[in-house]
Parts: C-alpha cells; sequence; structure tokens
C-alpha cells in the first residue's frame, strides 16, 4: 500500500516517567520519502520518541499518529515500521541469517532469496554460519539494519546507527538511507552525532530536555547570512565595529589568525558583493572574505549555550 | 502472529541443549529412585515412590528449560523488535507464556516417558505392596495402578509447565534470566516450609509431591481434578499478572 500523507504526525506528544518529563509538547510531521534526523545531547528523549513511534511506551499526552494508525490507545502498531535499536541483541547462539529467518517466521514474511539480499546489502555474509555471539558491535549494527530492512518498511526508525561502525560502515549506511529513502521511504533518525546527521538528512530537528529546541532544513538557505571577513590593522577592526553597531548586524571575533583579525558577521542584510561594497565605502580594507554555512554543530551550540 | 510465535518459540526451547540435559537428569533420578524401592511394581511405581522425585525435580526442570526464556528475550532487547511490528505486548506475553509451559511440559512428559520405559524393563510386574499412601488418586490405584500413574503423570506435566509461567511474571518485573530460572525452585521449597495447616492447599509442593501430600491435604472428592485446577489457576495467575505488570511497565 503506498501512502500518500504524512507517514508520522505528532501533535503536542509528551511522555513522562514518574515526575519527569522525556518529552514535552512535540509537534512534528515526516513525509514519504523524507530523512529527519533528531539531535540531542544524552538523556534529551531521542529514543523515548523513537519508542513512541514504534508503539513502545504510551503518550502521556497529545496525538500520536504513524502510518495512518493512532498509537499508543490499545498498544498496537501499524505494519511497516522498521526499527532499529540502539544496541540491538540477537539470539546468540543462531547465525545471522537464522536470526533473520526466525523474526520472518513470526511475522510470516519473507523468503529466503530476500534474507540473503537483505543481508548482502548491510554488508553481512549470508553464508556466515558464526553465531552471532561472536558478532563485533558493528556487525549487530547491520543485522539491526537488516532485520529492520527486510520487510520493506514504510517508516525505518534508527536509534543511534552508527554505534560501533567503522568509517566504511558509516558511508554504506549513508548510501543505504539514501536508497531507502529513494524508494519513498520515511527515515527518523536519532543520534548525538552531529556531523552524520547533517551529511544525510533533509531536515533536523535540535532537541534538549525533551524539548524542540530548533528546526533545520538543510535545502533552505539560512535565515541568518554569515559571512567571514579578515581583516589585519586594528583601525579596520573598529571601522568593521562601528559599521556593524549602526546597521544592527551581529559581529563575532573568531580570533587572530596570524596577524589577521578573523571576525564572523552573523545576519548580515546584504548579498556577499554588496557587503564587500559597503565595507570598501567604510574605509575597511578587507584582506580575505567568505560567505559561510553554519555547521549544524554551530547552530546547536548557539542554542544550548 | 501468536500462534506463529507459540510454535517457533516452542520448538526454540525444545532443541536447546538445555532442555536435554533437564530430560536426562530427570529421568535419571526417577530410575534411581524406582532402583531404591524394593516394593515397586510397574503398575504403580509412579503412586507409591511419590512421583520419584519430580517434586525436586519439575521446579528446577522448568526453571532451565523455560522460565527465563522471556527475562532472556528482554535482556536483549529482543519483544521490542515484535512489538514494534504490531504483536501487542498482551499477546506477545501470552504467546510467550504457552510455549514456556509447552517446553516445560514436554520436558517432563519425556523424562516421564523413559522412566516408565525404564520400569517396564526393570520392574517385576505382579502384585503391588507398599507402605505409604498411594496417590494421587488411591480408589484408582486399587483398580488400575496403571492408570493411576498416568494421571500422576498428567499432573507432574502441568505441574511443570504451571510452574514455568512464573517466568512471564518474574521476566515482566526483571529482565534477569538466572533469576527467572531460579524462581519456580525458590517458591516451591519457600512455601513447603512457610505453609502449614489448611494453607498447604497453595503450596505447589502440595501438588507435586502426589504419594503423601496430595491425599493427605485434599479432600477425596478433589483427588481426581485438584493437580488440574491447581495448575491452570496458578499459570492463570502468574500470566494476568504478568500481563498487567508489563503494561504497567510498558516492558520491551
Amino acid at each position: 500500500m503506498s501512502f500518500t500523507g504524512p507517514v508520522v504526525t505528532l501533535d503536542g506528544v509528551g511522555k513522562r516517567y514518574g515526575r519527569h518529563w522525556a518529552l514535552r509538547g512535540v509537534d512534528l510531521s515526516l513525509s514519504p520519502g523524507e530523512v529527519l534526523g533528531f539531535i540531542g545531547p544524552n538523556g534529551a528523549g531521542k529514543t523515548t520518541l523513537i519508542r513512541l513511534l514504534a508503539g513502545l511506551v504510551r503518550r502521556s499526552e497529545g496525538e500520536v499518529e504513524v502510518l495512518g494508525s493512532r498509537i499508543g490507545d490499545r498498544g498496537l502498531t501499524p505494519d511497516g515500521i522498521g526499527l532499529v535499536p540502539e544496541s540491538p541483541q540477537f539470539i546468540p547462539y543462531l547465525s545471522a541469517r537464522r536470526n533473520l529467518e526466525f523474526l520472518a517466521a513470526i511475522r510470516a514474511v519473507a523468503r529466503s532469496a530476500q534474507l540473503t539480499t537483505v543481508l548482502e546489502r548491510v554488508g553481512l555474509d549470508p553464508k556466515d554460519r558464526r553465531p552471532t555471539r561472536k558478532f563485533s558491535l558493528g556487525m549487530r549494527q547491520r543485522l539491526g539494519l537488516a532485520q529492520a530492512l527486510m520487510e520493506r518498511p514504510r517508516l525505518l526508525l534508527l536509534d543511534e546507527p552508527t554505534n560501533g561502525l567503522d568509517p566504511a560502515g558509516i558511508v554504506e549506511l549513508r548510501e543505504i538511507i539514501r536508497e531507502v529513502a529513494g524508494d519513498g521511504t520515511a527515515v527518523f533518525m536519532a543520534s548525538h552525532l552531529l556531523t552524520e546527521v547533517e551529511q544525510v538528512c533533509d531536515r533536523v530537528i535540535l532537541v534538549r530536555g525533551g524539548s524542540i529546541l530548533k528546526e533545520v532544513r538543510r535545502s533552505e538557505e539560512p535565515t541568518d547570512k554569515t559571512v567571514r571577513v579578515v581583516v589585519s590593522r586594528d583601525a579596520d577592526l573598529d571601522a568593521l565595529e562601528d559599521w556593524a553597531r549602526r546597521r544592527g548586524v551581529r559581529l563575532a571575533r573568531e580570533g587572530p589568525d596570524h596577524d589577521a583579525s578573523r571576525v564572523r558577521l552573523v545576519a548580515v542584510p546584504a548579498s556577499t558583493p554588496e557587503l564587500i561594497r559597503e565595507l570598501v565605502r567604510e574605509g575597511v580594507d578587507i584582506e580575505e572574505v567568505a560567505a559561510v554555512r553554519r555547521s549544524l554543530e554551530q547552530e546547536f551550540m548557539d542554542l544550548v549555550s | 502472529m501468536t500462534a506463529r510465535l507459540i510454535s517457533i518459540e516452542t520448538r526454540r526451547l525444545v532443541t536447546r541443549g538445555r532442555f536435554w540435559i533437564m530430560v536426562g537428569l530427570t529421568a535419571a533420578v526417577g530410575v534411581f529412585n524406582l532402583l531404591d524401592e524394593e516394593s515397586l511394581r510397574f503398575g504403580g511405581s509412579f503412586a507409591i515412590a511419590g512421583g520419584l522425585g519430580f517434586q525436586g525435580m519439575a521446579p528446577l526442570v522448568a526453571g532451565v528449560v523455560s522460565a527465563g526464556a522471556l527475562a532472556e528475550d528482554r535482556s536483549r532487547g529482543f519483544p521490542a523488535l515484535l512489538m514494534s511490528r504490531g504483536l501487542s505486548r498482551g499477546r506477545y506475553l501470552a504467546g510467550k507464556a504457552v510455549a514456556m509451559a509447552l517446553a516445560a511440559g514436554a520436558a517432563s512428559l519425556v523424562a516421564c516417558v523413559l522412566i516408565l520405559a525404564a520400569g517396564a524393563l526393570l520392574l517385576p510386574g505382579g502384585e503391588i505392596a507398599g507402605e505409604r499412601p498411594p496417590g494421587p488418586i488411591p480408589s484408582l490405584f486399587a483398580a488400575q495402578p496403571l492408570l493411576n500413574d498416568l494421571v500422576a503423570i498428567g499432573f507432574l506435566v502441568l505441574g511443570t509447565a504451571g510452574l514455568a509461567t512464573s517466568g512471564v511474571l518474574v521476566g515482566a518485573v526483571l529482565p534477569n534470566e538466572y533469576v527467572a530460572a531460579g524462581v519456580p525452585f525458590v517458591i516451591t521449597i519457600a512455601l513447603l516450609f512457610l505453609l502449614s495447616g489448611s494453607a498447604t492447599l497453595l503450596s505447589p509442593f502440595t501438588y507435586l509431591e502426589l504419594g503423601r501430600e496430595y491425599v493427605t491435604v485434599l479432600p477425596e472428592s478433589l483427588l481426581p481434578v485438584g493437580g488440574v485446577i491447581y495448575w491452570v489457576c496458578f499459570a492463570l495467575v502468574t500470566v494476568a499478572a504478568g500481563i498487567v505488570a508489563a503494561k504497567w511497565r510498558e516492558l520491551q
């Protein structure tokens, strides 16, 4: 069944454990084929949100709709969810393939050929007979991904999927996520690795203390344009600061670079060529200028600091 | 999906090495007891020997074979993989409970069949003599001792299966396989010493020691069904409590 509406809709969702709110007032939606990153420090509520979406915990407030079904009232989740838990564990004395067969048999899904394909896709040898207790964390992570993909999910939930993966594994995971999203699967990825999320997600939600701090669309131009300007003389730096104050531009010093001072101009109200013309008119001798795209890490650090 | 879970999980539990180790141990204890009792005959051996050591072995079989299965799954995070695929918490636990009971009961049954086979080879036929009150149904023992033995086996198989379901309650609260595996033995022995008088009606030991406890504690009219009622109630209470605990604690 193809799904055209939002795969996930959260409306004012909160989850409380005793007196502690793990999540509060979360609103978001996720469309087919979209990759959404959920970034935050430990204890931010990332895993709780994944569990809510998978129907593993009940919401304390708000509404959760996944693949057209309301989640949480009867503890049932719809078909089409693939979940990769943070540290996937399997039946230790069975091989990777036998573990997948076991899960597939309970659900009566996925034929033998499909299991072979999905194991190869995540970089595991379908003929490997070693029990999974001999697997490294990275191999278990790959197997976790395989069990989530074997049913061709319409919503893929990934909780810290890069845990234990080597650099090649991380690159492969990125490719798999893009492939899966290309087939129309919505991907929800919780992580604390900002650079990983930045590279693969269409949209990123920054979260702390169970609340959404900011939503960032990676395809959009940032609303706050940032330009890095390097000047060498104190007089130029003074002139620059004077101009910034008059124009209402936020200015941040980045420290000296050899003999020059580097400053970051945030929320510049003009294009880069216009800015250069303006600064020249102000008598600022510019050594170097560059438009800077703020990294997710900078955005996150600005928000939490 | 629940039926498939029961079938696949039962197969998994009975193909583990520990299943066959417990079958062998239980059969060995039973055969040892057979040889120890000079008065035994093929028909009536279970009745006269009070279950041939099952009062001690059944809780161990239940614990080692399957009572720890839920806790083991939980410690691996396995339930989440099934419940995120549309299997409700209640159905998962119910399916798991049935599989655990079936596997433990099967271990007990295979051991009993081996003991019976050994009894057929080792014990003489003929008249039955014994000083103890023969359980579980003395009137049946007098008329058809072998059938009485089969009833005893039925009660012991049910008892082992029932004790295994304690793993659902323990596993729902604590994801520790070893604790869950030890609980059937601990509650059997603890209640044997803690309960006295009419309260021994609630003790699992009463329904495992069929030669003496069972016939002296239960009224005569209840002897043919007492074991069935007790173990069915035991299983229903522990599984229901386990499901309630799992839902309350949002088991994963």
